[in-house]
Order: structure tokens, then sequence, then C-alpha cells
């Protein structure tokens, strides 16, 4: 076997195994996929990732210190869980303080937007030449589809920077979805079409391609066959429903807010109770370099109202414990104000949180100095929260060759945080 | 542009025997190359105009170019219409696409560099037929502001700013057809580069970076002037600096060094490294001056055997379906190809040709194996072998693009989308203004953003009166309204984004354009981007994977909003046909460059039957549009 086939055949090797489980794969692979620690049994079957864009200050949020100079004018309230504060903008989330676990002392090496959100995104640092895949498409690479009809991971929002499926095939791409009210672009046959037409021009196009099809007998044109039935399917499916706010009570859309994060934070409900197993709602706006006070109250106002009504919504549902949802963002803010009363990027110290599939809740995992400026115990790394998130849904983190043959895993060199699991 | 061995052979009055010459070599080895298998016939007529058109510019025939080549008798049309394609001007948004994927070229560099005079810069270059070694040398040596007029080269160095190893590693990989990557944080696993190879080749570009400075005046000294100004005046001021302040020059003055984690002794980390290259030699130029020219001269030079096979590789592979290496980019010291005398031999042809790409497409594309019925397409990773091209599925910009030419016929081919034209006049308006003048000027586009800022203002108020409004009719009207001001306010920001499109020359809707002429990459969610687009990040990672989105998108989004809308092309022509017959030949005429067949006939007369013919007709295009034969390559 030459190089090049031998790459392809461990390739593929591994994506076979992958799809099947862990165990399948040889003892080699395996025994270089190993990590010690890592729980076989899930906690969690889906994942929402709330991704807050453009840096959310993390001592306006989740991590206030109240009464220094570095916190300014901002109050901090008191949440459901004692001695556990939230920047006072945040009522509701608070409310559900005792279903969260925070994890006030992540640390990032990327103090840029765009490298950020991919390091986030992705468990990576971003590097010339390659493109590592996002958290769907390695929760999508590792373990089986449980609804084969509907898309293994789902972005709404957000812009065109996204990794997406990374090296991996296009057929693990996250579906990008822009307005969460507009349902599934393109999954009801074009205006003026009705069914019985739709069916006649399938039989019609059948019919004059047959031709072309026995003459050019490949497996990419019999894919794009596959790929026609598979879609039909889905425009039929009742399936399809999962992406229709309308089918929600008005009270209960009204109560998630109506912005499109909000709306995205229910859709992502509805997607996850259909069992796509990953969605990302994208939030911006949080590049406070200036007039700071006054987004931070605008930004907080609609996180509060979509993340709170989503995590209420799930546990009343049932839902909340097989569904693991992280609260990411690139870096936090300085804890100083620059000269326009903003803050700048930080990526030395900021929050996220995690809530439901298995972690505990009311839980604080690491802090930060009085200043909120370094993380002084228990620092988490990006590439962590990426292997807590694999720890969850129970996926091993088996090495993979990108096509160019280079061994990737997912998570990287990340530790899963098996402490906040209950 | 160096002088070949062959000049005689190739003056521009002898074009014609000397490609069918060279095209006749270039059978005799695929011949060789086939052990006695047997090759497939000649691809027929039809299928030939709508490959030729597809492989050489990038779209399909229209209806009347398909006629007239199946109705031309001449003898030898074929190599004719080969030849009348490569200097057709729809070339151009081919080719560049091709060189986008290749460069990874973005309308807004990195996110914010403007990309747009780089854009145009090699659109101008594929247009002049600037031979590949010269516009890589012009790529290697540029310098200086971003948009002043021709120094678009400048997009080159841009693109990977602040990463100047990745840049390094990345420019061997695309030009060379080689990969480094592995080589700069370790000595290559497969291959023979060290990491110190690596770092001595990397000191050829070293210090060269972006650099941003208004009036020479540096990025910090101006943000301090700013510190006092409202945050829109510093926005406005950004965009301009952006668009006046941004050049390509050499930033750091000292020598490349090793970094901390060296790990292989003889060196030392913190050790100065000189520009050396892995083979061959480089003309040597003084310490401490722009070693550039010297790396381009060595990059492109005749002892560098890696720079020729890797363009004729990628060329044969564009031609082809698959190159003679696979993966185009992984070329290694043992590396054998498929056909190893025939990729000698294509080589060589490269260097003869003196590097004139449309040259050497001409030669290809009037082969006989060109020319043949396709074969189906072998194992992803395959290199090609066997006689004929691949029946590969049409990459995402041929498919939109025969769209578009569905639509408006060959209009499609003219430039009517973005240009650098007004960022050009911009640059040559104000940069040598004073900075005092400039934050004038931002201060006055600021203060349009005003009413934006007015009616985020209004939303907010009625949030909070909705929010606090008893339920029933008084908050269902306040929510009504503020749904009125969110539209209010989106309209706005939509005509800001236009706004900003048209400082960049964006005219005409969106699909009327031809790819090429679209925001590169295109958005996530554009039909483009669901077929595969490469998102321009990452070395031609376009794919024909198929995916579900595509066959949603076929069926349901475009052939009835876009093919079948009142202004379409294609609407005309059936509209023009005489009869039912006539229509629907129009109708394959324009999707598939043939006639129907009697099977296919009968097949939509029995579907025609008792419909209005326009509804009959309509069908037809769709279930066309949507066949597996109009997606993949003839």
């Amino acid at each position: 076997m030459n190089d090049l086939s031998r790459r392809r055949f461990l390739n593929r090797m591994a994506n076979a195994c992958l799809g099947v489980g862990a165990l399948g794969l040889t003892p080699s692979l395996s025994a270089i996929g190993a990590e010690p620690g890592v729980r076989r049994r899930p906690t969690a079957k889906n994942v929402i990732m709330l991704y807050m864009a453009g840096g959310m200050s993390h001592l306006d949020t989740f991590d206030p210190k109240p009464g220094t100079a570095e916190q300014g004018a901002l109050q901090a309230i008191p949440t459901s869980v004692d001695g556990m504060s939230f920047g006072q903008h945040l009522p509701l989330l608070a409310a559900q303080a005792h279903r969260l676990t925070l994890l006030r002392s992540m640390t990032s090496t990327q103090g840029a937007h765009e490298q950020g959100e991919y390091f986030m995104r992705t468990g990576f640092v971003q590097r010339g030449g390659i493109r590592h895949p996002s958290l769907g498409a390695w929760i999508s690479h590792s373990s089986p589809r449980i609804n084969p009809t509907l898309p293994a991971s789902v972005v709404l929002g957000g812009g065109g920077q996204h990794p997406g499926a990374g090296f991996f095939t296009a057929a693990h791409a996250p579906l990008p979805l822009g307005d969460p009210a507009a349902g599934l672009p393109a999954a009801r046959p074009a205006p003026g079409i009705d069914d019985e037409r739709f069916r006649r021009r399938l039989a019609l196009a059948d019919a004059l391609d047959a031709g072309y099809r026995a003459g050019n007998d490949q497996p990419t044109v019999r894919a794009y066959g596959d790929l026609y039935r598979e879609a039909c399917a889905l425009m039929d499916s009742p399936d399809l429903a999962a992406f229709d706010l309308t089918k929600e009570p008005e009270a209960l859309r009204d109560r998630y807010g109506e912005d499109r994060f909000g709306q995205g934070c229910l859709l992502a409900r509805r997607l996850v109770e259909n069992d796509v197993r990953c969605v990302e709602v994208v939030m911006g706006g949080w590049d406070t370099h200036d007039d700071h006070a006054e987004r931070i109250a605008d930004q907080c106002a609609i996180l509060d109202q979509g993340a709170s009504a989503l995590i209420a919504d799930l546990a009343g549902r049932g839902l909340l414990d097989e569904t693991l949802v992280i609260l990411a963002t690139e870096f936090g803010r300085t804890p100083t104000f620059n000269e326009r009363d903003g803050r700048d990027h930080y990526p030395k110290a900021f929050s996220c949180w995690l809530a439901g599939g298995g972690v505990r809740g009311g839980h604080v995992h690491g802090a930060t100095d009085a200043r909120g400026a370094t993380a002084t115990s228990a620092p988490v790394q990006v590439q962590d929260l990426h292997a807590t998130a694999a720890h969850a849904l129970g996926l091993a983190r088996d090495e993979v060759l990108s096509p160019a043959g280079r061994p990737f895993r997912m998570a990287d060199k990340g530790t899963a945080l098996t402490s906040v699991f209950a | 542009m160096r002088v070949a061995l062959l000049v005689l052979l190739f003056t521009a009055n002898a074009c014609a025997a000397t490609v069918a010459d060279a095209s006749a070599e270039i059978d005799r080895l695929i011949t060789a190359g086939l052990a006695g298998a047997v090759a497939p016939p000649a691809a027929d007529d039809a299928a030939f105009v709508r490959r030729a058109h597809l492989a050489i510019i990038g779209r399909n025939p229209t209806h009347d170019e398909a006629r007239a080549f199946l109705a031309d008798t001449a003898a030898r049309k074929r190599d004719a219409l080969v030849a009348a394609l490569v200097a057709h001007p729809g070339r151009a948004h081919h080719q560049f696409t091709w060189l986008a994927d290749l460069l990874r070229v973005e309308t807004r560099l990195q996110n914010r560099f403007p990309g747009q005079a780089y854009i145009d810069w090699l659109k101008a270059r594929i247009r002049d037929n600037t031979r590949w070694d010269d516009l890589v040398t012009a790529l290697i040596t540029a310098d200086g502001p971003a948009l002043e007029r021709g120094n678009g080269a400048t997009g080159f160095y841009l693109r990977d700013a602040g990463m100047p190893l990745d840049h390094a590693s990345m420019t061997v990989q695309e030009l060379l057809g080689t990969r480094v990557g592995c080589a700069q944080c370790h000595d290559h696993p497969f291959d023979r580069w060290t990491r110190y190879e690596f770092y001595q080749m990397a000191a050829f570009t070293h210090g060269v970076d972006a650099k941003r400075e208004l009036n020479g005046r540096q990025r910090k000294e101006v943000q301090k002037l700013l510190a006092k100004e409202e945050p829109q005046v510093r926005n406005a001021l950004r965009r301009i600096g952006e668009s006046i302040g941004t050049s390509v020059g050499i930033k750091a003055k000292k020598p490349l060094t090793l970094p901390a984690d060296w790990q292989y002794p003889g060196h030392a980390s913190g050790d100065a490294v000189p520009p050396v290259p892995p083979f061959g030699a480089a003309p040597k130029a003084a310490s401490g001056e722009d070693q550039r020219a010297a790396y381009a001269s060595w990059l492109t030079g005749a002892d560098n055997p890696r720079f020729a096979l890797a363009m004729a590789n990628r060329m044969f592979k564009r031609a082809f379906g698959r190159g003679l290496i696979e993966p185009v980019d992984d070329i290694r010291d043992e590396t054998v190809p498929s056909q190893p005398e025939l990729a000698a031999h294509l080589t060589r042809l490269m260097v003869e040709v003196d590097f004139d790409l449309a040259r050497f497409e001409t030669i290809l594309c009037s082969t006989d194996a060109w020319q043949r019925a396709p074969l189906p397409e072998p194992e992803p990773g395959e290199a090609w072998r066997g006689g004929a091209p691949y029946a590969v599925r049409l990459s995402a910009e041929q498919w939109w693009d025969s769209l578009v030419t569905l639509r408006i016929g060959a209009r499609a081919d003219t430039t009517l989308g973005t240009s650098a034209e007004a960022l050009h006049a911009f640059y040559d308006e104000h940069h040598d203004d004073p900075v005092e003048d400039l934050v004038a000027l931002a201060r006055e586009s600021a203060t349009a953003a005003q009413e934006g800022r007015a009616i985020q203002a209004e939303i907010r108020r009625l949030k909070q009166e909705a929010e606090t409004a008893p339920a029933g009719e008084a908050r269902r009207k306040l929510r009504e309204d503020l749904k009125a001001v969110i539209a209010k306010r989106d309209a706005l920001m939509e005509k800001s984004e236009i706004a900003r499109m048209k400082s960049y020359g964006m005219k005409g809707g969106d699909q009327e354009l031809r790819a090429a002429e679209l925001p590169s990459p295109a958005p996530p969610a554009h039909p483009l981007r669901v077929f595969g687009q490469s998102d321009r990040q990452v070395i031609d990672n376009a794919t024909r994977d198929g995916a579900l989105t595509q066959a949603l998108t076929a069926m349901n989004a475009l052939v009835d909003q876009q093919l079948l809308s009142t202004d379409s092309e294609l609407k005309r022509l059936i509209g023009a046909a005489g009869s039912p017959a006539a229509a629907i030949e129009a109708a394959y005429l324009a999707i598939l460059a043939r006639p129907p067949r009697a099977a296919e006939l009968a097949a939509i007369t029995a579907h025609a039957q008792g419909r209005p013919g326009a509804e009959a007709a309509a069908d037809v295009i769709w279930a066309l549009v949507n066949g597996r034969e109009f997606l993949f390559m003839p």
C-alpha cells in the first residue's frame, strides 16, 4: 500500500469505526485515543451552545465584583443560590442559578475575535492551512445520528466565519440558519406548486434523467439519487415541524423574547426535542469597547430572557437532564475601563456556564481574583470545555486523521472537568 | 519571462500547427499509458460543446451557442471552439474562481483589509494573460499602499497578515504543490523537510507584513487623537483608514530567529536564520535588503523542478478531473505520478510555453483524449489514468453560473459586479489629506448614522412599554408597533449594508451575477455555499460532495423563482417558440445543449396531457435542472 492509500485506509477505518462507536476500534488506534477518566456512559444526549459573539464582559454578567473600582456603577444581585451573585441586568437567570454550574476561571490565549471564536467553536487554535471541525461536526462524526431525517447539527445566526465541518466531509457540516422564525429554507415547494404537481415533476425528472443515470453509473451520481430521496422524505416528514416556531403557543414565544436570539433558543429546544444532537445559537453585540454600560443593559436583557426561558422550558419538559447547555464566548473584557468608558478584549480570565446534561446545579467552578483579572483557582482552558462536552456525551475522543494525514482528537489536549458532574 | 529553447516553435503566427503537434504528442503518451486498454469513443458534439463551455469559460453554453455549434459543418470545429473559448471574455470569471480557491482570495481579507483591489488585479492579469511565473513574481514582490492603482497584488500578503510563518508554508503549498506545514514545528515525518530548512525558506519573506498608518502617522497616534471622538466617528475613520492607510512592506528589520521551542542539535533558540532555499540556489541579495526578488527568482526559476510540475498538474486536473499526482499539493521527492512520462512531458511543456496558461489549456483541450466521452470518476484521491476526462460533478461556481446564464443569457459574461474603482477613487482623492481633514470627513459620515440610532432608542422604549403593559389589546398593539419599527430598522440596516457594498461598486441583483462577481466567499446560506463553494480560508477547500440542502435548494428555491420569472431569458426563449415541440427543444438546448430524444419526448407528451403548455414547459425545465445530467460534467 502506498502512503496515500494507507492514509485513506486509516481514515476510512476511523470513520467507519467511529460511526458505530468507539468499541470497534483496533487496539492500536484506541490505545492512542484512550484518555484516563473518560466516562463511557453518557449523561447527555444533546448539546445547546449559546454563543456570545464579541466577547461577553464577565464582570458585568456572571462574575461581578461589587464595590470595586473595576466594577463601576453596575450593581450585583442575589441569585437562587446562597452566596452566588450576578450582574444586575440578569434577574431571570439569577432565578435559575440553582440549575447552573458557573465556570468563572475560563482562560484563553486568543485575544482577537476571529481567532477567539474559532478556538471556542473548535477547541483548536487557528492555524493556516487547516480547518478544524466545530463542536457539532465532532459530535456528528463521533456518534451515530439519532434522527436520520434531520441534520445532526444546526447553527442559528452568526456570520460567515463558522468553521463548520472542518476537515470532515460536508455531511458533517452544521446546517446554518439565519432567521429562526423563517424555518428551514426551501423545505416546501415553491409558491404555487402544490404537492400533486411537485410529485408529477419528480416523476418527470426521474423519467427524463433515467438514461443519463443508466449510462453514468458511478457512486457520485448515485449519491445524488439518495440525497433527493432524503430531501423529499424530509419535506414529507412530520419532523419538519421541528423548524416551525408557529407551532408554539404565543405566550411561550413571548417568554423567550421576540428577538432572534430568544426565538433561536426556542428553536434550539424544538430541535433537540427532535434529536438534533447539537445546536449553536449565536447572539452578537458583546464587543463593548464603548457605550459599555448602556449596551450591557441591552445585551443582558436579551440574553436573560432567552436563556432563562430555555433553561426553565427544558427543565419543565424533563429535557434538561439529557441536554447540556453551554454558554460560551471567545473572551472576557478588561477589568479596567478604557478612556471611552468601555472595556476591551480580555482573554486572560472570563466566564462561561453549563446547565443540564448531568452537571451540578448551583455550583461554581473556579474563581478570579478580587479584580476579575486572573483565574486564581482551577483555571479552565477552552479545550477543557470541549473535553467536558465530550465527557457528558460519552464520546471517547479517539484519534482521527485529517485528509492530509495529520492526527487530531476532539478537544485536542483538553481535560474534562469531571468534578462539575453531579 | 524567460527565453525558452523552443521559442521558434511557439511564435504567435505558428499557433495552429504547434497546438496540433503539441496535442498529438500528449495523445501519443496517453495512448502509451493505456497499455492496450481501450479508450472511450469520441464524445458527441452536444456533450463536447457543453463540456468545452463548462471547462474553459465556467458556464453552460447558451441556447444559441449550442445550436450554432451543432449546426456547424466545418471540419475542425472542435479545435476552433476551444481556441475561441480560451480567448472568450467569460473565461476570466472561471479562471478567477480557480485562482481564488488556490490563493484563498477574500473580498474582505481576514475580515479587516479591503480585498477588492486584489480581486480586480487578479482578474486583470487573467485578462491580459500574464504568464504564471510573472504573476507569481508580482505577488511575491508586492509592496506599497493596497489601494494605489495597479497595486492589488499586495492582497497576497494582507491575506495572511500577522501570520508570516503560515504564509511562508502556504505559499510553498500553493505554488510548488508541496506541504511544508509540518516542518513549521518539527522535521517533516514523511518528507525530507527539516524544521531548519523551513526557517531558512521563511527568512526570504521575513518581516514583510501589513502596515496600518494614516498619512505617515502610526495607528496608536491616530487612536490617541480620536480618544475623545464619538464612537461612530471612530468607526467611520477606521473604515477610511482601512481603505487609504493599509499597505504592505518590510515591518521588522531584524533577521528571523529560531523560536523558543527549538528542539534540534546544531542550532539554538534565538539563532538568526539566513535565507537559503531548500534545494537549488537563489541569487544573492545583500544581507538586510529585501530578499523577495531573490526568492521569487528561485521559486519560478528553471532549476526549481516543482514550480512547473505543480502548475502543469493542476491544469491537467482542471481539464481531466484529476491530477496525475493526487493530492495536487502534496508532491514529494519520491512521488511517482500515475503516468510518469506524461507528467514529465507536461512539465517540460509548461516551461516551453513559457507559463502561458491559456496556451497550455488550449493544447490540453485540443487533445483527442480530452474530446472523448467521459469516464466514471474513480475513488476519491485516486490520480488520473484512462484516456478521457472524468464525469465529475460541476463545481458550485459552474452550476451557479449556468443558472445565471439560463436567466440572463450570454450577458452573464459582462463584468457587472464588484469592483475596487470606488476604493481607488477614494484613495486617489484623500490619501494625502492631513489626518485632521480625515477626522472631519469621518464626522460627516458619522452623522448619517444618527437616524439608525434614533430608531434603536424607539425600539427600546416600545419594548419596555410592551413588557410592562397588561396582556390584551394594548399589549398586542404595542407589539405590532414594535414589529413595524423593527422592520424599519432592518430596512435601514439593509440600506446601509447595500451602501457598503456599493462602495465596492456592486450593481445588479445577486441572481444575475456570476460567482466571480459576488463577494468572495458568498454568504454562508447562499446557494453557492450550499453547493460547496470554498470558504476561501483553506487552500482549495471547495467541495463537490452532495448535501441534502442542495436538493432542497435546487427543487424549491431556484427554478420557479429565478428561471421562470417574467424577466428570465429562458422564459423568453420558451415563449418565443412557435409550438410546444419547439419550446421543449429550446429548453433542452438551453439546459443540456442537445435536442430531446424520442423516449424523452414521449415522457414529456404523457406528462403534458391535459395541462396548459406553459405549465408543462415549466415542469420540463424544473425536471432538467434537477437531473443528474445537468449537475455532472458531460
